[in-house]
């Protein structure tokens, strides 16, 4: 097979019946306007507003960052007190936790899976809704307090008892316990939406062994959000109670424990790294796959190795608590285990370089964050192994030495591909390109600026620095090196905000992008950029693991789905045989109006322990909304059921 | 140019399915498993606490009493029956059979949450009294929540059946209401040894 | 203001012997022998790895190569499986040399251990030396000695809320967790003057929460344990009389404790021997006269946050304070 040439653009072939296309786009896009805006439940309207808020958090998150680096700039320095630095260091640890980053995982997901798979929406589309807003509420709750000096100042992990009723002073830990609240009903909607709709809506032909690694990645992501974010759940809810009703989940003089609250944190915490990581991974599979011009080297091993990273991830909580008083055979397990996960992201890593060797690199931007990914995240993955080892963290842990591991993780594992990811779909969800001479600044520039200011930081943690301090005496030393590192976050300013230019000016000045300016293999590629509200004309039918490639001069689709309805295709879960044809709901407020509701019912919980059983009842009325049917659809529906009832008698 | 090959037509499919076949049915069994994984945890927690706890329960604290809770599991196995008998005459897609059962369904499971308003006081212990009252608290209320959820969701479909036609669509909601209504009594069985049995032991 | 001039005045201190690197003690030692072997392993593996990446994206590959050539496929997965067959072992060595290190750090010879009590709180370090004689215990603060040489095991409870014991030229840390009693040993071979800090967020001025130990000859340590023992000085000069009664009528009292006076709470540090101590404000300041003035005065403008509050005295009542403080060595 001779290799495929860049951008050889493939023409949208003309639909089975044309005329389907304008029947198609009443049917999915009846509402226009701000309210058929605020109505939407359609997988990339509600994607898009994901990705849009998401980065506005990531700025604000940035912001906090800057407001730190700063202050740490100079000893001694009195930019920023103890208070509110406290406050700073919380935000910025939660908003980019809990604000952003699983949020935008999540949200590309939201967008691309469908498109991938060869369906039309995602299963659940008016859930999919109420999972945004309450993940823009809670967001605005939080930044709300914190405007009000309200924010929460115990650090994003919230130990106990400095956040316990009796050390955590005002509605500080409140407000973050209830915004813990927003987002995990917000992810795990997310979650339940991505797996089910993975599981049944898969275009036929769709096998397991054919998905696009992008989508196995979603899909591992979903389950473990099912099971990581439970657990903050309900550590949180705890957390709350005993702030707020006087429980004694943490409290050890009335039979409680601290330590408690540790293992049902970190239970979440460290599978929420892997939840932004494991997304990312999948981003860099399909990059690798389109400008390698050939798919990614040992499919089944890749897999295989997203799964044990899922699966490995939820065993390795402890060792974020080696230095508290676990026993020491418990500490051994764990030490194995953070160890062992390395092993599948080190076989996907030889995988794509494997794949680079064989294949022809055609260097556009998406690839150089992917390459910057690999130089970058395996600095990252060796400090952690490295920190597996008991006696080195309990050296290392709590100084800047992790603040140093974990920023080149997020950063080099999964911002970096994260951004190769926008450079890549964006001509998707606009139809325009973004530049490269400004994707090679953003790129340098982030590289550079990374290395800058975390690098010295494994420096500082083992001579002494300590994390979450806002200052440090002049005679420590540490002045030099806080200085570069603050002087590298200047640079990564300048990246981050090369970007954003980028993404704004190529809104109006990109290139025109076509249905598939790339040249891909993934089913998004087959349809118009941006894709109609629907998708897809007709239901492509995959014959291959290589997608759009293994097509030849005919491209097989299915037709009979219905289009004066939104209408898609469910198919069986092992074999992607149809099914059953599913109808849509059509745009509705229901889903913010819940929002609000749940919204209101959580505000006043953070004030008062009636907030939740008055709240539950006023629920049941967009619960009402959302669940009693439409007339018109109704009584048409009756109609269809009947005449098929009679035809099938008369048969 | 490529051309576009119609491979075959779905136009015949039907447009509902009972069971695993359909996306409700994952739905409800996705929220099982993240509503199971909590209440898992609550119990996690509760044997951690009990673990690190000299004595369980504490010094001075009652047993729990069995009347009341016993009457609520008796309760709970016996709604089984209705929300069976919902979901088979669902199936059906008898409009008034199904009716009386989502009625006798909504009915038991009223009683069942006014049982379990009291089932917390016999507990014996305040929820602010020490861990123990907090952990059984929270294990009731994890609970009683999922059943809550259920029992609204049931007469939800109560009433739409009593003044609309239903569709297809409305008797597989049928069907799949009685699959997590079987859920929330199948994990409350081993709750109930843990909380109200356990301690005695 | 006050800042500022504490920092200038703790300039020219060598109370900066806070590292990882610069190990005195066999745990420290140890672990920064392992440390240096993970870095070696992977600065190794790092090389080849982005080598290998760097090699590939430098060569120019012609136009009529295949992409999915089996041959070169077959290429690939063999290199792949080199690789993990590598890898592998070689995280099974470290993991091996990893619990090696962990018994060796976990374990002290007990011989002829000393103990002493640390307890945690916001933001300072109550010390306590434990002897089976009750007369011989003792109260200090902030400041830690030990004989060079001898195991020390130290206790670890916590006042308020979660803190953590650090001093990393002697061993990693440890957590100090309300409702769990847990222990650290250390020893130290050489003498000297070794910092550490609290490590773990435990509120406003965790940043603040510094402690000395000072490792020196038995002989010495024997002197400054006696000295410790001892009471509080009885002042003699008028002044400082005067001062002592500043002290116990004023609001000292209501904190502090200066053995065999009539201040005995336990809210704040035990002032019996300040004067002996290096620093102020659990290692904020040097202990000066300057300095404990301006604490005095205004700790919040020093340590906003901390738990002491302003004390307003006329300027004769703060000298004789002074004066009496500082006879208390």
């Amino acid at each position: 097979m001779t290799a495929r040439p860049l951008g050889e653009e493939i023409t949208l072939p003309p639909a089975i019946d044309e005329a389907d296309r304008a029947r198609l786009h009443a049917t999915w896009e009846p509402v226009t306007g701000f309210m058929g805006w605020l109505k939407s439940v359609n997988h990339k309207s509600v994607g898009k507003r994901y990705i849009c808020t998401a980065l506005v958090f990531f700025l604000l998150g940035g912001l906090e960052a800057a407001a730190m680096r700063a202050q740490l700039a100079r000893p001694d320095n009195t930019l920023i007190g103890p208070d509110l630095y406290n406050q700073i260091f919380t935000m910025h640890g939660s908003t980019m936790m809990f604000l952003f980053a699983v949020p935008i995982m999540t949200a590309i997901g939201i967008y691309l899976v469908p498109l991938m798979i060869g369906t039309r929406n995602v299963a659940f589309p008016r859930l999919n809704a109420l999972g945004f807003w309450m993940y823009l509420f809670g967001g605005i709750f939080l930044y709300t307090f914190f405007f009000m000096n309200t924010g929460p100042d115990a650090g994003w992990f919230n130990y106990v008892p400095l956040s316990g009723p009796q050390y955590g002073m005002g509605k500080r830990v409140d407000v973050w316990a209830q915004m813990v609240t927003f987002t995990e009903i917000s992810a795990l909607v997310a979650a339940l939406e991505m797996v089910v709709t993975i599981f049944k809506m898969r275009a036929p032909g769709m096998t397991w062994g054919r998905l696009p690694l992008l989508v196995w990645a979603q899909l591992v992501t979903a389950v473990m959000v099912m099971f990581a974010m439970s657990s903050v759940a309900t550590a949180s809810i705890m957390l709350g109670a005993d702030r707020l009703i006087a429980t004694q989940f943490f409290n050890p003089a009335e039979g409680g424990d601290v330590l408690l609250w540790q293992h049902l944190f970190w239970f979440f915490g460290h599978p929420e790294v892997y939840i932004i990581f494991i997304p990312a991974l999948g981003m860099v599979s399909q990059i690798v796959t389109t400008f390698s011009r050939r798919p990614v080297f040992g499919y089944p091993a890749m897999v295989a190795a997203l799964v044990a990273t899922g699966t490995v991830g939820f065993g390795l909580w402890v060792h974020h608590m080696f230095s508290t008083s676990v026993h020491q055979l418990g500490q051994s397990y764990f030490t194995a285990a953070s160890t062992m996960i390395s092993i599948p992201t080190g076989v996907q890593i030889f995988c794509w370089i494997a794949t680079l060797w064989l294949g022809r690199p055609v260097w556009r931007t998406p690839l150089l964050f992917v390459v910057g990914f690999l130089v970058v995240f395996m600095i990252g993955g060796l400090s952690g192994v490295m920190l597996a080892s008991v006696p080195f963290d309990v050296q290392a842990t709590d100084t800047y030495f992790v603040v140093a591991h974990l920023h080149y993780v997020l950063l080099g594992g999964a911002i970096l591909p994260l951004i190769g990811a926008f450079y890549y779909w964006y001509p998707k969800v606009t139809g325009r390109m973004m530049s490269e001479r400004l994707g090679l600044w953003n790129f340098w520039l982030l590289f550079v600026g990374v290395n800058v200011t975390f690098f010295p930081m494994h420096i500082l943690g083992l001579r002494g620095m300590t994390r979450r301090i806002y200052t440090y005496p002049q005679f420590m030393g540490w002045g030099t090196l806080n200085l570069i590192s603050t002087i590298g976050a200047v640079i990564i300013v300048a990246g981050m905000a090369v970007f954003a230019v980028n993404l704004f000016v190529s809104l109006k000045r990109g290139a025109l992008a076509g249905a598939n300016p790339w040249g891909a293999d993934t089913l998004e590629w087959a349809t118009s950029s941006p894709p109609p509200p629907y998708n897809f004309v007709n239901i492509p039918v995959i014959t291959s693991r290589e997608g759009i490639w293994a097509y030849g001069e005919e491209i097989p689709v299915m037709t009979g789905l219905k289009t004066d309805r939104p209408e898609t295709l469910i198919t069986t879960t092992m074999t992607t045989q149809p099914l059953y044809k599913h109808e849509l709901p059509a745009p509705t407020l229901a889903p913010l109006g819940m929002a609000i509701v749940i919204g209101g019912l959580l505000t006043a919980g953070i004030f008062t322990p009636w907030g939740l059983p008055l709240g539950s009842l006023v629920v049941i009325i967009p619960f009402y909304f959302w669940g009693w049917p439409d007339k018109k659809e109704h009584e048409r529906n009756l109609r269809e059921e009947r005449e098929r009832r009679g035809e099938a008698a008369a048969a | 140019m490529r051309r576009v090959r119609a491979v075959a037509s779905v136009q015949d499919l039907p447009s509902e399915v009972y069971g695993p076949g359909n996306i409700t049915w994952w739905g409800a069994l996705g929220g099982e498993v993240i509503e199971g994984f909590v209440v898992l945890l609550g119990v996690f927690a509760y044997f951690y606490l009990r673990n690190t706890a000299p004595t369980w329960p504490p010094l001075h604290t009652r047993l729990p009493s069995l009347g009341v809770p016993t009457l609520n599991l008796v309760l709970m196995l016996l709604s089984c029956a209705p929300a069976w008998f919902a979901a088979r005459a669902a199936k059906a897609e008898d409009r008034r059979s199904t009716l009386i059962w989502l009625l006798v369904h909504s009915l038991i499971g009223l009683a069942i949450l006014v049982v379990r308003y009291f089932e917390f006081f016999a507990l014996n212990v305040r929820w602010d009294a020490s861990a123990y009252g907090s952990i059984n608290w929270a294990l009731l209320f994890a609970h009683g929540y999922t059943a809550v959820f259920d029992v609204m969701d049931t007469m939800g479909l109560a009433l739409l059946f009593m003044f609309l036609q239903p569709e297809e669509k409305h008797y597989v909601d049928v069907t799949e209401n009685s699959f997590f209504w079987y859920f929330v009594v199948i994990t409350w069985i081993p709750l109930f040894i843990l909380i109200f049995l356990g301690p005695r032991w | 203001m006050w800042t500022g001039l504490a920092g200038a005045a703790l300039a020219c201190t060598a109370y900066d012997h806070q590292s990882v690197l610069d190990p005195v003690g066999p745990q420290a030692t140890s672990t920064r022998q392992l440390f240096y072997f993970m870095m070696a392993v992977a600065v190794i593996v790092y090389v080849m790895v982005v080598g290998a990446l760097l090699l590939i994206i430098r060569n120019r590959r012609t136009a009529v190569d295949d992409p999915q050539s089996p041959a070169r496929e077959a290429s690939a997965e063999r290199t792949i499986k080199i690789a993990v067959a590598i890898v592998v072992p070689v995280l099974f060595v470290f993991l091996l040399y990893d619990f090696a290190v962990a018994r060796v750090v976990g374990r002290m010879p007990e011989g002829s251990m000393l103990t002493i009590d640390v307890t945690g709180h916001q933001w300072w370090w109550e010390v306590t030396y434990e002897d089976p004689i009750p007369h011989n215990i003792f109260h200090t603060a902030n400041e830690i000695h030990i004989p060079v040489g001898r195991p020390v095991r130290i206790k670890l409870a916590s006042h308020d809320v979660i803190h953590s014991f650090w001093v990393p030229n002697l061993s990693g840390k440890k957590d100090l967790i309300p409702g769990h009693a847990d222990d650290i040993m250390i020893r130290a071979d050489q003498p000297g003057i070794y910092r550490g800090q609290c490590a773990e967020f435990c509120g406003l001025e965790h940043a603040k929460m510094a402690m000395l130990v000072v490792a020196e000859s038995p002989d010495a340590f024997t002197r400054w344990v006696e000295l410790q023992r001892q009471p509080a000085q009885v002042p003699v000069d008028s002044v400082a009389v005067a001062g002592r009664r500043v002290f116990e009528s004023g609001s000292c009292a209501m904190c502090h404790t200066i053995a065999s006076t009539q201040a005995a709470a336990t809210v704040g540090p035990n002032l019996t021997h300040v004067a002996g101590r290096m620093t102020l404000a659990a290692g904020t300041l040097q202990n000066s006269r300057g300095n404990l003035a301006g604490w005095i005065l205004d700790p919040q403008t020093i340590k906003p946050g901390a738990k002491m509050p302003a004390n307003a005295l006329a300027p004769a009542e703060l000298q004789a304070l002074l004066a009496y403080l500082e006879t208390l060595k």
